[in-house]
């Protein structure tokens, strides 16, 4: 948590085995009512599209109580597959931490 | 054994007797338990069928008031312990003669025979292998057992009989065991001019056990027939990727056996087969499978040998290729998911939900992961390379099987698509023992990088689609076509100087292409600012070379290796600096400007 901001950190490799946990750490700051997560990835180094899914899912639930989530810290495997996939078009990313605060908290 | 490690405990496991749901096919003999050998009067048989790998064959152990009889000892210790425990048991009961009988000598089928204590200490134990299979365990020839590329060390092992292989007639009174017994050389009349060498022994009173000498898999394969049961061992194996191709294999004296096992089948008086991997057959399936077999064999003229060097490399091979593998399918697999995620947020459900059917995501996902968790036990030094190679080649083929590229290329970037196909395709076609299909044709070096700058620089879809069409249908098609365009050149500025009047060389000009756009890629990833392409000619080499710059840094290992080797499938080499690569081709034209 920084300023109030719930900030979840996956690390190594989130695919279909590990996306799972992703999604239930997700799940439980959103059921406590969060309208703002920051998700930072420097520590993976890789996601499938199963993480992508599970972003997605979490970005949908948060705008439908108009709420907002940043990406932070994306490395550069994982930032190519944003890049080319179109989902950087669609999620606020920070290079760092506090910067998807910051972000957050426009 | 220095092996996969991770498949000891599926040994502990098996197909334990259950009730069959209606309509679902009844297993033909239960799992590590005693029934009745068909055709054997008060014979049993003991069958332990493990999952499908290299590390150990199935076993089975026929009991007769007379003798016991192991088949395939195995490759696992902890099976070995079972069926001793199991040969045991019955020996208290009543002492007789064992016949440990190998199909081969593949490590999988008879390592702990090599290995295991209790085999060794068996009272009256008689080893029976094929004559070739019988030299090399008393040489411990490592390429016969394929000690060499599953990484074992074994110690010379004398065989009791040695069975031959030619189509001799007469007996022979042998002692094994310090027990007198008359064994048979009696072949097979199978009609239209098959014959089949068998030699017998005796089973029980009134009947005996069959060898039939079927080489092909390996020089010393046979099958082996105790009453109505056929055991076969790797038969219906031989033409497998990197199983055909093993010391030892030989396709035609493999499509002989096919033959005469196929009409040895059709004879009848045999009602199961059990395989040495994979659950028992009836004969019916059996001789389904042979003749499939026997048409694979046919196309199988000129695969490479399977031997460390080939292992070696196509593990290299296979984790070159899936990195990139799994770096495209993600890519794919993203793509969809947030093509139909934008489509759905438009409110255009129905092109969304043809769209999510193009390619099973969680699938793919699925299998990637499990790649992955594979490729790093390997690295761990958990696994071999042949069992990466075998890893793949099971990966990719599922891959193939859930992968539409024409449908998907009506989405997505063709250029995208197709090589993800390939890829696919060159990893099964190495994996099978040939080499990846290349098309070499004349081409002018430079006109060919003129194709990709200019690929590079085109917008992914036509402008006028989403005006032009009054069509319902075809408006969703074509803005999800414009919503799944990204270009990920997009702020890389190419600048290409073109030799002139350079000679052709001979190229596969898709995979030429397919390199180029890789390093293209794999800069723009890395943050380059710009790369500047360049054709000409030096000395009877003409060359492409292409320098970055602005990168956060160098290629990496992987990524420089994957290109070298898919530029040497387009005909050419790569040498690679710093900055940039050079990719060489042999000039055509030995007329050289200036000669």
């Amino acid at each position: 948590m920084i300023d109030d901001i719930p900030v979840i950190s996956p690390s190594g490799r989130v695919d279909a085995t590990t996306a799972p946990a992703m999604e239930a750490e997700l799940a439980r700051v959103l059921d406590a009512g969060a309208r703002r997560v920051v998700v930072d990835l420097a520590l993976v180094e890789y996601m499938s599209s199963a993480g992508l899914r599970v972003l997605l899912s979490a970005m949908k639930r948060l705008k439908a109580r108009e709420g907002r989530m940043a990406l932070a810290g994306l490395q550069p495997p994982v930032l190519e597959v944003f890049n080319l996939t179109g989902f950087s078009r669609i999620f606020s990313m920070g290079a760092t931490r506090d910067e998807a605060v910051r972000l957050m908290q426009e | 054994m220095i092996g996969y490690q991770g498949s000891e405990d599926t040994m502990a496991r098996g197909n334990r007797e259950r009730e069959s749901a209606p309509g679902e096919k009844r297993e033909l003999f239960r799992n590590q338990a005693w029934q009745p050998l068909p055709g054997v009067p008060g014979g049993s048989l003991f069958p332990f069928i493990r999952k499908v790998d290299i590390i150990s064959s199935n076993s089975y152990l026929v009991a007769t008031g007379e003798r016991l009889v192991l088949v395939d000892p195995g490759g696992l210790p902890g099976q070995a312990e079972v069926l001793l425990a199991e040969i045991r048991h019955l020996l208290e009961e009543q002492p007789r003669p064992v016949f440990i009988c190998l199909t081969h000598v593949h490590l999988d089928h008879c390592l702990q025979l090599l290995q295991h204590h209790g085999f060794r200490e068996l009272p009256s134990r008689v080893v029976v292998v094929q004559e070739r299979g019988a030299r090399a365990l008393e040489t411990a020839d490592r390429a016969a057992t394929i000690a060499d590329i599953v990484q074992v060390e074994i110690s010379p092992l004398s065989a009791d009989l040695r069975l031959i292989g030619g189509c001799s007639q007469g007996e022979e009174e042998l002692s094994l065991a310090g027990t007198p017994c008359i064994t048979c050389y009696d072949p097979v009349d199978l009609g239209g001019g098959l014959v089949i060498a068998r030699q017998t022994l005796p089973l029980a009173r009134g009947d005996s056990m069959e060898f039939f000498s079927t080489p092909g898999h390996s020089p010393d394969s046979i099958c082996i027939r105790m009453g109505g049961a056929l055991f076969i061992g790797d038969l219906i194996f031989a033409t497998a990727p990197a199983v055909a191709g093993l010391s030892g294999w030989d396709r035609e004296t493999l499509i002989s056996s096919l033959d005469r096992v196929i009409a040895f089948l059709s004879r009848g008086g045999v009602t199961a087969c059990l395989p040495g991997h994979g659950l028992p057959l009836d004969v019916p399936a059996t001789l389904q499978t042979l003749r499939t077999m026997r048409i694979e064999a046919e196309r199988l003229a000129g695969i490479e040998a399977v031997n460390p060097a080939w292992v070696h490399e196509t593990a290299r091979c296979a984790e070159d290729l899936m990195n990139e593998v799994e770096r495209l399918f993600t890519i794919i697999s993203g793509k969809l998911v947030f093509v139909t995620h934008m489509l759905g947020e438009l409110e255009e459900a129905g092109e969304a939900d043809r769209l999510g059917s193009l390619i099973d995501i969680a699938l793919v996902d699925d299998l990637l992961a499990d790649f992955a968790r594979f490729s790093a036990e390997y690295r761990h030094g958990d696994a071999l390379d042949i069992h990466l190679a075998l890893k793949a080649g099971q990966i990719s083929g599922k891959l193939e099987r859930v992968y539409y590229g024409e449908l998907l290329g009506t989405l997505l970037d063709l250029s995208l698509v197709r090589r993800a196909g390939r890829l696919l395709e060159d990893y099964t076609t190495t994996f099978r023992g040939f080499r990846p299909q290349i098309d070499l044709q004349g081409t002018d070096i430079s006109i060919a990088a003129a194709e990709v700058v200019s690929a590079v620089s085109r917008r992914g879809y036509p402008e006028w689609d989403l005006i032009d069409t009054d069509d319902q249908e075809a408006f969703a098609r074509a803005l999800a076509v414009r919503i799944a365009a990204v270009n990920p050149f997009e702020g890389l500025a190419i600048e290409f100087s073109p030799g002139e009047h350079l000679p052709s060389v001979l190229l596969d000009r898709e995979r030429f292409g397919d390199v180029l756009l890789y390093l293209l890629e794999r800069w723009a990833a890395a943050g380059a600012a710009g790369v500047r392409l360049a054709t000409g000619l030096e000395g009877s080499l003409v060359w492409v070379s292409l320098d970055s710059r602005g990168c956060r840094g160098p290629l990496g290992e992987a990524a420089l290796r994957f290109a070298a080797r898919s530029a040497g499938l387009s005909g050419g080499r790569l040498d690679a600096g710093d900055t940039g690569v050079r990719l060489e081709y042999p000039a055509m034209d030995t007329d050289l400007p200036g000669s």
